[in-house]
């Protein structure tokens, strides 16, 4: 799941070896405390044009940056589920350099099947139906990573919700003439996700980090990703690492989530300040909220 | 309340019947055919072997996961359905390839090979759910025949938790062992989630690693996974990993 950290000149053994220094001193290399969230911003573009929906760039202050854009086409449904639409997720990385170029493409298709499996768990595909058995709406993401420190998962997952919550459909027409009605895309729940990373002191039990950066993940020795709806059930949860861990650990790490993940809903459904002062005072369709006049 | 009965007349802890063949693929190091039902994989394993390479502090794995069966072609406006459907499922064996990675990095002692390659071919031969426990057992099993020194065995058990009612969030959720692909993706047995998880021969309830997924929430009888949930799932899948580990524990056993 992780990309290695962009270490610059320095060897990533020696980078290794500085971020061990701060987490055994129960320290982190952005100061944050170990059960600290970085707060995502998130971009909306309203343009539109040339088939765009939505648009939304998500950064933190710590430099993940992400861009999601989603398109909308008429297709046929799929053959099994002829009342559903369609979803397809794309995760492209061209700026990342890397020599071991299958591992990236392995850990972004990753990234894509993680991203639309959640989707759909939170959002009924049946709203994306327009003639049952014959056409419906097929929603194509594209998320291209600008920069990747860390937490890729919740950050890519992160983008997509803030692009396609309250969506618009906009009217148009079918190849055979007949009208479709605009409509908003609801999800039923929204998603939050977070990346805790396991660090083990030797003998003294283990340590949980939230929300890891790419250096905490190349020095951890397991992560987890954890992602909750509204009411705090879990939707995923996807572990690894090198050492086993306790059932009560787990459980531990998904309901201290559990108390922070109100507060990372509100940052990401947040309406975009800054792309309101770019569209003027003009309404974003996009938004949750509507922006009041004068 | 009505019992969900499965379709292939299984109780809700019984697994579907196991098979394990090792050593068949004689120019590998080690090999492992393992199936449950229906899901069959084959895990190849070479190595490890010196590599140039920039890592000379431990043993780098390289996991190759290919499917024997493709998606077949289609024409008309099927064609482009096909090619999601395969782009997806291209993506599914990228995240199988996550999984097992992680797995194989953490069970075997990589760091007494310094500048070596570890090398692991993984074949689908059929996917009738519960492909990622398979997957995990097989390559276990393959990195036994193959002599590699691992730190522990481990086991893998995937099951699915559904709704006992009709509708509503009402009464205690029953999970059912080793699903099938219809059972996983479809409303037969009413489930709402999947899980994985892969535990270790040390015993008790610590889980190596984990993967739960909701299902989509155009299925009929969704409800949240809470905590507790969680936590079932985990007593339940290290009862099960006891059978698993009898079972290949048994299959070295040499025939009086």
């Amino acid at each position: 799941m992780s990309l290695p950290p962009a270490t610059g000149a320095v060897e990533l053994a020696s980078f290794q070896q500085h971020v061990h220094q701060f987490l055994v001193q129960n320290k982190r290399l952005d100061g944050r405390p170990l059960d600290a969230l970085r707060e995502p911003h998130i971009l909306r573009d309203s343009k539109g044009g040339d088939g765009l929906l939505a648009s939304t760039l998500y950064t933190d202050n710590t430099g993940m940056c992400l861009n999601c854009t989603v398109s909308g086409v008429f297709g046929p449904p799929p053959s099994d589920q002829p009342d559903e639409g369609r979803l397809t997720v794309d995760v492209a990385a061209p700026f990342f350099q890397s020599h071991s170029t299958d591992q990236v493409a392995a850990a972004l298709r990753e990234v894509a099947r993680f991203v639309r499996s959640t989707i759909i768990s939170c959002m009924d595909l049946t709203e994306l139906n327009i003639i049952n058995g014959e056409a419906c709406w097929v929603l194509q993401v594209e998320l291209v990573i600008l920069n990747a420190d860390g937490g890729l998962r919740a950050a890519a997952l992160h983008a997509v919700v803030a692009a396609i919550h309250n969506m618009l459909l906009p009217r148009s027409r079918l190849p055979n003439g007949d009208e479709v009605e605009s409509r908003r895309l609801r999800f039923h729940t929204i998603p939050v996700a977070v990346t805790i990373g396991v660090y083990k002191l030797g003998a003294s039990g283990v340590r949980f980090l939230m929300d890891t950066n790419a250096a905490e993940e190349s020095v951890v020795d397991g992560l987890l990703t954890v992602v909750l709806s509204d009411e705090n059930g879990i939707i995923t949860f996807v572990q690894s690492g090198s050492y086993s861990i306790s059932s009560l650990l787990l459980t531990g790490a998904v309901n201290e989530f559990a108390l922070r993940s109100a507060a990372l809903r509100a940052a990401i459904l947040k309406p975009s300040v800054a792309a309101a002062k770019i569209n003027g005072s003009k309404n974003s369709v996009t938004d949750p909220h509507p922006l009041k006049e004068g | 309340m009505a019992t969900i009965s499965r379709r292939d007349g299984r109780t809700a802890r019984e697994m579907r019947g196991k098979e394990l063949r090792t050593s068949d693929l004689s120019q590998f190091d080690g090999s492992a055919w393992y199936s449950q039902g229906l899901t069959a994989v084959t895990v190849a394993i070479n190595g490890p072997t010196a590599a140039r390479q920039e890592n000379y502090r431990r043993c780098t794995t390289c996991i190759h996961v290919n499917r024997a069966a493709r998606i077949p072609q289609e024409g008309g406006t099927g064609r482009l359905i096909m090619m999601e459907r395969r782009e997806r499922e291209r993506c599914e064996d990228g995240e199988l390839k996550q999984f097992l990675t992680s797995l194989v990095e953490a069970i075997v002692c990589l760091d007494r090979f310094p500048r070596c390659v570890l090398e692991a071919h993984v074949t689908v031969l059929m996917d009738d759910g519960a492909l990622f426990a398979v997957a995990s057992n097989a390559i276990m099993c393959a990195l036994l025949d193959a002599g590699v020194p691992c730190r522990s065995t481990i086991a893998a058990v995937s099951l699915i938790m559904c709704n006992p009612e009709a509708s509503g969030n009402e009464g205690e959720p029953e999970i059912f062992l080793d699903p099938t692909a219809v059972e996983e993706s479809t409303d037969e047995v009413r489930s709402y989630a999947s899980a994985t998880f892969v535990l270790t021969n040390t015993g008790g309830e610590a889980v190596l690693a984990s993967r739960v997924q909701a299902r989509p929430r155009s299925s009929a009888y969704s409800r949240p996974i809470t905590p507790k949930d969680l936590s079932r799932m985990f007593a339940l899948a290290a009862k099960a990993a006891e059978t698993l580990f009898v079972f290949f524990r048994n299959c070295s056993m040499a025939l009086e």
